[in-house]
C-alpha cells in the first residue's frame, strides 16, 4: 500500500498538467464503459415495467382480460412473457360460439379487441393506400390505454375513424378530412394515433361495425343506420380467439370467476395476475447458443485487446516521459514495485476519468436519442432507467482497462536499470531482445497450427459427407424421405477451438515482432529521400510507441481481412447454389386474400396491365397435378395438396444435395408453352402415347417417372407403411431445372386415373429481358390497385442478391477507422517527442514543411507496417477457414483487399499530413 | 604602491595619526596584509615630499597627526578611477617558471610536480573556505578580500588541470614515450591529518 | 567537525569497477578505497572520464562493482538484491544529482516526503518531517510549492533536504553546483557543511576547486585510481602569514 499513494497522486497530477493528452486517452480506455453503459440503459430503457406492458395489453381500466381459446375446455392458464396462454389439448376444436354476457357476472361490461383483420386501402384524393381496418370501442373508458393519441380525438361514432401516423402522413390528411374505403364508404378522420408496440403499423382504427361487407354496407346505407356501434344481441356471441377486455362488479373475485370459466374454454386474466404473473412450469429456458456467446465473447476480446494496444502506446510514451523521475524514485528508495505502480497509477486514473465522463455522457446521449431508438425498436421506450448497480461496476471495468492498458509499460519501466532510466538511457535489455525470437516462433506455431486444424477440419466434413452420402443412397431407394435431408455436420466446436488458439497464437508472435519488423524497415530508409528517411528511422527509434500502434492496425485490419475472405467465398457459394425460381428476367405474380389463400387470377386479367408496364412477351400459367382434400369447419385450410415428384430409381445422380424433387404438373397448352415454349416433336409423340413428360433426368429412370400426393399419406402410422409412389411410362426432354416451374407433366386424360385435378397456379410473366426495378414497382403499385381487397404482389427472379457491398463496406469503415486512431496516436505522441529535434531542425534552417512531411512519413511506415502486417494474418485466418469448408472456395477478395491495402495508409498520410501544422511553437531545447 | 594609496585613502576619509592609520589599514582589509609602523611612517613621510599630505602637529608624544592636500584628494580620485595595471612585465611566477623549465627538462616527472601543487593549493584553498564560513554579513569587504584569494587559487588549480591535459595531448601527437607515464602510483598518505 | 573514532558510515574496499569485456574493456575504477566517517565531507575531484560518478553510483548501490567491498552502515552492499538495496537507499543513503532533482508533479514538501512514504510512513507523518527538514534549511514558506515556482538553488537544497531526511545520514552528491551560478553554488554548498557539521557525512563529486574546498578532505581520482588526498585540516591561521 505503501507506493500507492505517491504514485496516484504522480498520476493525479500529471493527468492534470496534461489534460489533453490524458482525455484522449481516456476516452480510449473507456470505450469499453461507454459502449457496455449504452447498451445497459438502452436496454433497461426500453424493457417495459409491468404497468407498461399491462396497459399496451388490457389498457389502464380493465379489470381482466378475456380470450376465447380454440378448444372447448382449458386445463390451466400459462404465461409467457408476460402473455397468457390457454394451456388445452382438443381433439376437435369449438364449433360453437360463446354467450359472454351469460358468462361473465352481470353488470360485467367488455369491449372486443380484435375485431377483425381486414385489409382495405383508403384513399384521400389523389393518394391511397392498404392499410388494416382495425374495429375498437375507443368511446369506452376500457380501451383507454390501448392507442396512444397524437393529434385530434379518439371516434366515437360510426363514420369516424383515427389513422395512424404512418397512414396520416402516406395520405397527407390531417383531423378533420374524409377518407374513403369500399368497405367503409366515406369516413372523417377524427384523429391520429399511434400504436405503442408497433409505431411503424399503417392501421386505421374505427368503431365496431365500421367495416362491413359491400352488401351489408349498402344495406346500412339505405337503412340509414347511425348506430352507436355498441355490440347488439347478435353480435355478443363470439367464435374462438375473440379477445375482450372486461370491467367486473365490484364484488367478485377474479381469481374465482378465472377457474370457473376454464371448463368453458375462456381464458380469463386479472389485471392483478397480469401484472405479476406466474413464473412458466417448465424452465422454457431461452436456448443458450454457446457459438453465440463464442462469437460475442470473441468480438468484445478483440475490442478490449485493441483498446489496450492503442492505449498501451500513450501509456508507453508517458512512461517514457517520465523515465527521469522513475529514476528518481529509484534513487530515493524505490524499488521496482514503487517504481510499477507509478506507471499502473496513470492507468487507473486514466480509466476512472474515463468512465466518471462517460456515464453521465451516455445517461445524457441515451435521452436525447430516444425517438431513434423507439423508432429502430418500433414500440415506444418507457422512462429513462438507470441502474446504479448495474452502471456502477463499469466504472471497475473502465479501470481494469486502464490497468490492463498500462501493464506491460509498467513492468518494461521497472525492469530498466536506474542508472539508464536518470540519463534517459535505453539500452535494450537481453530480455527485450529475446521477444522477437519469441514472437516469430509463436507466428510459425500458429500458422502450423492453423494450417493442421484447418486440414483435419476438412477431413472431419469430408468423412461426415460420405456417411451422409451413404445414408441418403439408402433414403433414395426406400423413397421415404420428404423434401430435402440437409445434413448438419461434424462436432465442430473441438476445431474451431483449435483454430482460435492457432490464430491467438499467430496474433500474438505477429504483434511480438512488430516492433523488431518496424527497424528492420527502418534500416531500409537509406535509399529513401530526407522525410522518408527521417520517418522511417525515428519510427524505428521508437518502437515502443510504433509497435503497438502497428500491432492495433494489424489486429483490425486482419479481422476486416478474414471477413472479407470469408464474405467474398460464400458469396461465391450462395451465387453457385442458388436455386432459381424461374429464369432470369421472368416475374411470378402472387394474389392472396386476407386467409392467405391464392385469389384465382387468368393470365388474361393482367397480360393487358403487365403489357403495358414490362417488357412481356407472354403471360402464362401452369397447372399442378393435385388432390382434393376434405373441406374442413373453419375453411381456413386449403382444399387441395399438391403432388410431388420423387426421384426415381436407375435415374441420374442428383448433381448435389439441394434434394428439392419438382412439382408434378398437368400438360395442358399453357403449361407446355411455359416449360417449352415450342414443343419438342418427342413430347408431343410422347404425350400422344399417354406418357408423362420429365424435364430432369434425375425423375425418370428406366423410363418410368415417380410421384407421390397427400391423399396416400393418410394412413401412414409408422415409416413400415410408407405407400409405394405412383408410377407411370415417361418420356425424357431435358430442362433447366427451375422450381416454380413443375420438372414432371402428367398427360391431361391420366388425371382420372389416380384421382388427381388439375389446379391452375398464379401467373408467370414471361418477359423478354430483365425488368429494371422501377417497372418491377409500377406494376406491383398498379397490380396492388387491381385487387384492392387482397394482397398482390410481383416478384422478378433477378437471380442471387445480396448485401454484400454495404456488409464489406463497413467492415472497410470499421478497420479504416481504427486504423487511424491508430496511427493518429502514434504520429502525435511522436511530435510531443520529438520537439527539441524539431527545433534543431528550424534552427538549422529547414523547411517548415518538413515538419508535415515527416508526420506524413510516419503515418505512412506506421499504416503500411500495421496493413500489411494485417493483411498477412488475416489471409491466414481467412484460409483456415475456407479451407475445413468443402463447400466455400478459397478466393481473394481483390477489391476489399486493394481498399485495405491502397485506401487505409493513403488516407492516414492524407490526413496526417493536412492535421500537422508546419510552423512550430518555439520550444526550450532542455526539456 | 598600494600601501601608499591605501594611507592616502584613509587620510581623504579624515586626517589620522601615523599609528591610527596602521590599525587602520589592517582592520579594513582583514589583516591579510600587516604593516609595521615604520613602513607607514616611511610613506608617510615620501607623501608629505610629494606635497599630497601634510603634517598637522602631534600629540605631545610625538606622533605626527596628518592631514590629506588638495593635490592628495586629487591622486586618491586618479587611483580610484583608473584600474589597476597590469605590470609588464609580469611579476614573476615561481611555478609557472618551474613548470616551464620542467617540461623541457629531462627526467622531470611534470604530472607529480602538478599534483603536488594542486594538493597543496587545495589545501589553502580549504583554509580560506573555513574562514569565510566565520565571518559574518558584516564582514563584507573582509569576505571580498578572501575571495579574492580563494579566486586566485582556484585559478592556480584550473591552470594545472590546464597544463595536465594540453600536455597529454602533446604526448599522444607526438607518439614519443612519456616522461612519466600515467601509470598508477602509489597514494601515500601524508604524515599529519586522519588518512583513508 | 570529524570525530576520529567514529565508526565509518561509508567504507568502499579495493573497488574494482569494469564496463564491458576484453578489448573493448574500459576499467572505470581500478582498486579505490575511501572511508567516510559521520560528519565528514570529502570531495572527489578529478577529469571527466576518471570515474568519480561510478564511484558515487557504486557507494549508494545504484551500480555494483566488479570487484571488491562496499559497506553501508556496515552492511555490505553486494550481498543485498535489488528490493534490499532501495532499502538502504531509503533509509541510510540520499543522492542530490546535478539538476532535475525533483519531481515536478510534487510538490517540495511531498518531494521531501517520498523516501518516508515509500518506506512506510503515513502520509501526515512524512509531511511533518518534511516540513520540518525544510524548514531546518530555511525553506519552510517553500513546502507547497512546485518545482516548476522554485529557482535552480531552492530545488537543489530542498534535494539535500531529501537527501537527508529520515534516518538517512550519508549523502552522494553528484555535482551539485553544475547547473548554478556561482552564488547560489556556494549557498547549496554552505548547507552541506552545515548538514556535516550536524553529524551527517557526505561524499560531494565536483570539478570545481572552490566548492570541493568546503570538504573535509578532497580526493584526487585519475583513471579509476586515487592519486592524491589533502588529508586532514591545517590550522587556519598559518597560511596567512605564508601569503605575506
Amino acid at each position: 500500500m505503501s507506493g500507492w499513494r505517491p504514485a496516484l497522486r504522480i498520476a493525479w497530477r500529471e493527468a492534470r498538467r496534461h489534460r489533453g493528452r490524458t482525455l484522449l486517452i481516456a476516452a480510449l480506455v473507456a470505450l469499453p464503459v461507454l459502449v457496455g453503459a449504452f447498451i445497459d440503459v438502452a436496454v433497461r430503457t426500453s424493457e417495459l415495467p409491468a404497468e407498461e406492458r399491462v396497459r399496451r395489453l388490457m389498457g389502464s381500466t380493465a379489470d381482466a382480460y378475456v380470450e376465447i381459446a380454440a378448444c372447448p375446455s382449458i386445463s390451466e392458464i400459462t404465461y409467457l412473457d408476460g402473455r397468457p396462454f390457454p394451456n388445452a389439448s382438443c381433439d376437435q376444436d369449438r364449433t360453437d360460439k360463446v354467450d359472454l354476457a351469460a358468462l361473465l357476472p352481470p353488470g360485467s361490461t367488455w369491449i372486443e379487441t380484435n375485431g377483425g383483420d381486414d385489409f382495405g386501402r383508403l384513399t384521400h384524393g389523389e393518394r391511397g393506400l392498404r392499410t388494416s381496418l382495425q374495429q375498437l370501442d375507443t368511446s369506452s373508458p376500457l380501451a383507454d390505454g390501448l392507442l396512444r393519441l397524437r393529434e385530434g380525438r379518439f371516434p366515437r361514432a360510426l363514420g369516424e375513424v383515427a389513422l395512424t401516423t404512418e397512414v396520416a402522413s402516406a395520405l397527407d390528411v390531417v383531423p378533420g378530412d374524409v377518407v374513403t374505403s369500399r368497405q367503409s364508404g366515406q369516413v372523417t378522420v377524427v384523429g391520429v394515433i399511434v400504436e405503442p408496440s408497433c409505431l411503424s403499423c399503417e392501421s386505421a382504427w374505427g368503431m365496431p361495425g365500421w367495416v362491413r361487407s359491400p352488401a351489408a354496407a349498402s344495406q346500412d346505407a339505405e337503412a340509414g343506420a347511425a348506430s352507436v356501434g355498441k355490440a347488439s344481441k347478435e353480435q355478443q356471441l363470439y367464435g374462438s380467439q375473440g379477445s375482450f377486455l372486461v370491467d367486473l362488479p365490484d364484488a367478485v373475485d377474479p381469481f374465482r370467476l378465472q377457474h370457473d370459466l376454464l371448463a368453458h374454454g375462456v381464458l380469463l386474466a386479472p389485471r392483478a395476475q397480469m401484472l405479476d404473473p406466474p413464473p412458466p412450469p417448465m424452465d422454457s429456458g431461452s436456448a443458450v447458443d454457446p457459438m453465440g456467446i463464442a462469437i460475442a465473447a470473441l468480438v468484445i476480446g478483440f475490442g478490449l485487446i485493441e483498446v489496450c494496444l492503442l492505449a498501451g502506446t500513450a501509456f508507453a510514451v508517458g512512461a517514457r516521459r517520465q523515465v527521469r523521475d522513475l529514476g528518481l524514485v529509484a534513487a530515493a528508495g524505490g524499488d521496482a514495485r514503487h517504481v510499477r505502480r507509478i506507471v499502473l497509477a496513470q492507468g487507473v486514473v486514466t480509466g476512472l476519468i474515463g468512465s466518471l465522463v462517460a456515464l453521465p455522457l451516455v445517461i445524457v446521449v441515451v435521452f436525447l436519442s430516444r425517438p431513434w431508438l423507439e423508432r429502430v425498436n418500433g414500440s415506444l421506450m418507457g422512462p429513462l432507467d438507470v441502474r446504479p448497480l448495474e452502471l456502477v461496476p463499469m466504472i471497475g471495468v473502465g479501470v481494469l482497462a486502464g490497468l490492463a492498458a498500462a501493464m506491460v509499460p509498467a513492468f518494461t519501466a521497472g525492469r530498466l536499470p536506474v542508472l539508464d532510466a536518470l540519463n534517459r538511457r535505453f539500452k535494450s535489455t537481453s530480455l527485450a531482445a529475446r521477444w522477437p525470437r519469441i514472437g516469430l516462433i509463436l507466428f510459425v506455431a500458429g500458422s502450423g497450427l492453423a494450417g493442421v486444424g484447418s486440414w483435419l477440419w476438412l477431413r472431419a466434413e469430408q468423412g461426415y459427407e460420405r456417411t451422409v452420402d451413404g445414408l441418403s443412397v439408402q433414403m433414395t431407394d426406400q423413397m421415404v424421405q420428404v423434401g430435402s435431408y440437409s445434413p448438419g455436420g461434424p462436432s465442430t466446436t473441438r476445431y474451431v477451438a483449435l483454430l482460435l488458439t492457432a490464430f491467438a497464437l499467430a496474433a500474438l508472435g505477429l504483434a511480438l515482432l512488430a516492433p523488431t519488423l518496424v527497424a528492420t524497415v527502418a534500416r531500409a530508409a537509406r535509399r529513401l529521400p530526407l522525410s522518408a528517411r527521417l520517418g522511417l528511422r525515428d519510427a524505428g527509434r521508437h518502437r515502443h510507441r510504433t509497435g503497438p500502434a502497428v500491432a492495433a492496425i494489424m489486429g483490425a485490419v486482419a479481422g476486416s481481412v478474414a471477413l472479407a475472405f470469408w464474405a467474398v467465398a460464400d458469396h461465391d457459394f450462395k451465387d453457385r447454389t442458388y436455386q432459381w425460381s424461374l429464369p432470369e428476367g421472368w416475374a411470378q405474380v402472387q394474389v392472396q386474400d386476407s386467409a392467405e389463400n391464392p385469389v384465382p387470377v387468368a393470365p388474361g386479367d393482367i397480360s393487358g396491365l403487365a403489357r403495358e408496364l414490362l417488357p412481356v412477351r407472354d403471360v402464362l400459367r401452369a397447372s399442378s397435378a393435385a388432390v382434393p382434400l376434405p373441406r374442413s369447419t373453419t375453411g381456413n385450410e386449403p382444399s387441395y395438396s399438391m403432388a410431388w415428384a420423387q426421384p426415381a430409381a436407375g435415374g441420374c445422380p442428383p448433381p448435389d444435395r439441394s434434394g428439392s424433387n419438382g412439382t408434378v404438373g398437368v400438360a395442358d397448352s399453357a403449361t407446355l408453352a411455359l416449360v417449352f415454349g415450342t414443343v419438342p416433336a418427342a413430347v408431343e409423340h410422347g404425350l400422344a402415347e399417354g406418357k408423362a413428360v420429365a424435364t430432369d433426368c434425375t425423375l425418370i429412370g428406366h423410363g418410368k417417372i415417380a410421384f407421390l400426393h397427400e391423399g396416400m399419406l393418410q394412413d401412414v402410422v409408422s415409416k413400415t407403411d410408407m405407400p409405394k409412389p405412383i408410377t407411370m411410362p415417361a418420356v425424357l426432354a431435358e430442362r433447366p431445372r427451375y422450381f416454380g416451374i413443375p420438372s414432371i407433366l402428367l398427360p391431361p386424360a391420366s388425371l382420372d386415373r389416380f384421382g388427381l385435378i388439375a389446379v391452375p397456379g398464379q401467373p408467370i410473366i414471361v418477359t423478354t429481358r430483365t425488368p429494371t426495378k422501377a417497372e418491377e414497382r409500377a406494376f406491383a403499385d398498379s397490380l396492388a390497385d387491381r385487387y384492392p381487397d387482397a394482397t398482390a404482389w410481383v416478384q422478378v427472379e433477378r437471380g442471387y442478391q445480396s448485401d454484400d457491398a454495404l456488409v464489406l463496406a463497413v467492415l472497410t469503415g470499421a478497420c479504416a477507422f481504427v486504423t487511424l486512431v491508430g496511427t493518429a496516436i502514434a504520429v502525435a505522441l511522436s511530435a510531443a517527442e520529438a520537439r527539441s529535434d524539431h527545433a534543431t531542425l528550424l534552427a538549422v534552417g529547414a523547411d517548415p514543411r518538413r515538419r508535415r512531411a515527416l508526420a506524413m512519413a510516419q503515418a505512412g511506415t506506421v499504416s503500411l507496417l500495421g496493413v500489411g502486417l494485417g493483411v498477412v494474418l488475416g489471409g491466414i485466418v481467412g484460409a483456415a477457414m475456407l479451407g475445413a469448408d468443402i463447400n466455400r472456395p478459397l478466393l481473394l477478395p481483390w477489391t476489399t483487399l486493394s481498399q485495405i491495402v491502397i485506401g487505409i495508409p493513403l488516407l492516414g498520410v492524407v490526413i496526417a499530413g493536412l492535421c500537422t501544422r508546419s510552423r512550430l511553437p518555439m520550444v526550450r531545447r532542455m526539456e | 604602491m598600494s600601501v601608499r594609496h591605501g594611507l592616502l585613502a584613509l587620510l581623504a576619509e579624515q586626517p589620522r595619526y601615523g599609528y591610527q592609520l596602521r590599525t587602520e589599514f589592517e582592520s579594513r582589509t582583514g589583516a591579510t596584509w600587516p604593516l609595521n609602523v615604520g613602513q607607514v611612517y616611511t610613506t608617510l613621510a615620501r607623501l608629505e615630499r610629494d606635497g599630497l599630505v601634510t603634517p598637522q602637529g602631534d600629540d605631545g608624544e610625538g606622533h605626527a597627526y596628518y592631514a590629506i592636500t588638495d593635490a592628495g584628494r586629487a591622486e586618491v580620485a586618479r587611483w580610484f578611477a583608473e584600474p589597476v595595471a597590469r605590470s609588464v612585465p609580469p611579476p614573476r611566477d615561481e611555478l609557472a617558471i618551474k613548470l616551464a623549465l620542467a617540461i623541457t627538462a629531462p627526467g622531470v616527472d611534470v604530472l607529480r610536480i602538478t599534483q603536488a601543487q594542486r594538493t597543496h593549493t587545495l589545501r589553502a584553498l580549504q583554509d580560506y573556505t573555513r574562514l569565510k564560513a566565520r565571518a559574518t554579513d558584516r564582514d563584507i569587504a573582509w569576505t571580498l578580500v578572501l575571495d579574492s584569494l580563494i579566486f586566485q587559487a582556484e585559478a592556480e588549480i584550473r591552470w594545472l588541470d590546464h597544463c595536465e591535459s594540453r600536455l597529454a595531448r602533446a604526448e599522444a601527437a607526438a607518439h614519443k614515450p612519456a616522461t612519466s607515464r600515467l601509470n598508477p602510483y602509489a597514494f601515500t598518505p601524508h604524515s599529519r591529518g586522519a588518512g583513508s | 567537525m570529524t570525530r576520529p573514532d567514529a565508526q565509518p558510515i561509508l567504507r568502499m574496499v579495493n573497488i574494482h569497477r569494469t564496463h564491458g569485456r576484453g578489448e573493448a574493456a574500459v576499467h572505470a575504477l581500478r582498486g579505490v578505497s575511501l572511508h567516510v566517517r559521520p560528519g565528514e565531507l570529502v570531495a572527489v575531484m578529478g577529469p571527466s572520464g576518471s570515474g568519480k560518478s561510478t564511484l558515487l553510483t557504486i557507494a549508494g548501490g545504484l551500480d555494483t562493482a566488479t570487484s571488491g567491498e562496499t559497506f553501508v552502515e556496515g552492511v555490505p552492499l553486494g550481498s543485498l538484491a535489488g528490493r534490499d538495496l532501495a532499502r538502504v537507499r531509503r533509509r541510510s543513503v540520499g543522492y542530490v544529482f546535478q539538476d532535475l532533482n525533483l519531481i515536478p508533479a510534487l510538490t517540495a514538501a511531498e518531494n521531501v516526503a517520498l523516501p518516508r512514504e515509500l518506506d512506510g510512513a503515513s502520509a501526515r507523518q512524512a509531511r511533518r518531517e518534511a516540513i520540518d527538514a525544510l524548514a531546518e534549511l530555511g525553506l519552510g514558506d517553500l513546502a507547497d510549492r512546485f518545482p516548476d515556482d522554485m529557482s535552480g538553488g531552492q530545488q537543489q537544497r530542498a534535494a539535500i533536504a531529501r537527501a537527508l531526511i529520515g534516518p538517512r545520514r550519508l549523502v552522494l552528491a553528484d555535482e551539485p553546483t553544475g547547473a548554478l551560478d556561482s552564488e547560489t553554488g556556494e549557498a547549496v554548498l554552505r548547507l552541506l557543511r552545515t548538514r556535516c557539521d550536524a553529524g551527517a557525512a557526505g561524499v560531494l563529486v565536483t570539478h570545481e576547486a572552490r566548492h570541493a574546498a568546503w570538504a573535509d578532505r578532497v580526493v584526487f581520482l585519475r583513471d579509476g585510481l586515487i592519486v592524491d588526498d589533502t588529508g586532514g585540516q591545517a590550522g587556519a591561521e598559518s597560511l596567512l602569514e605564508g601569503a605575506r
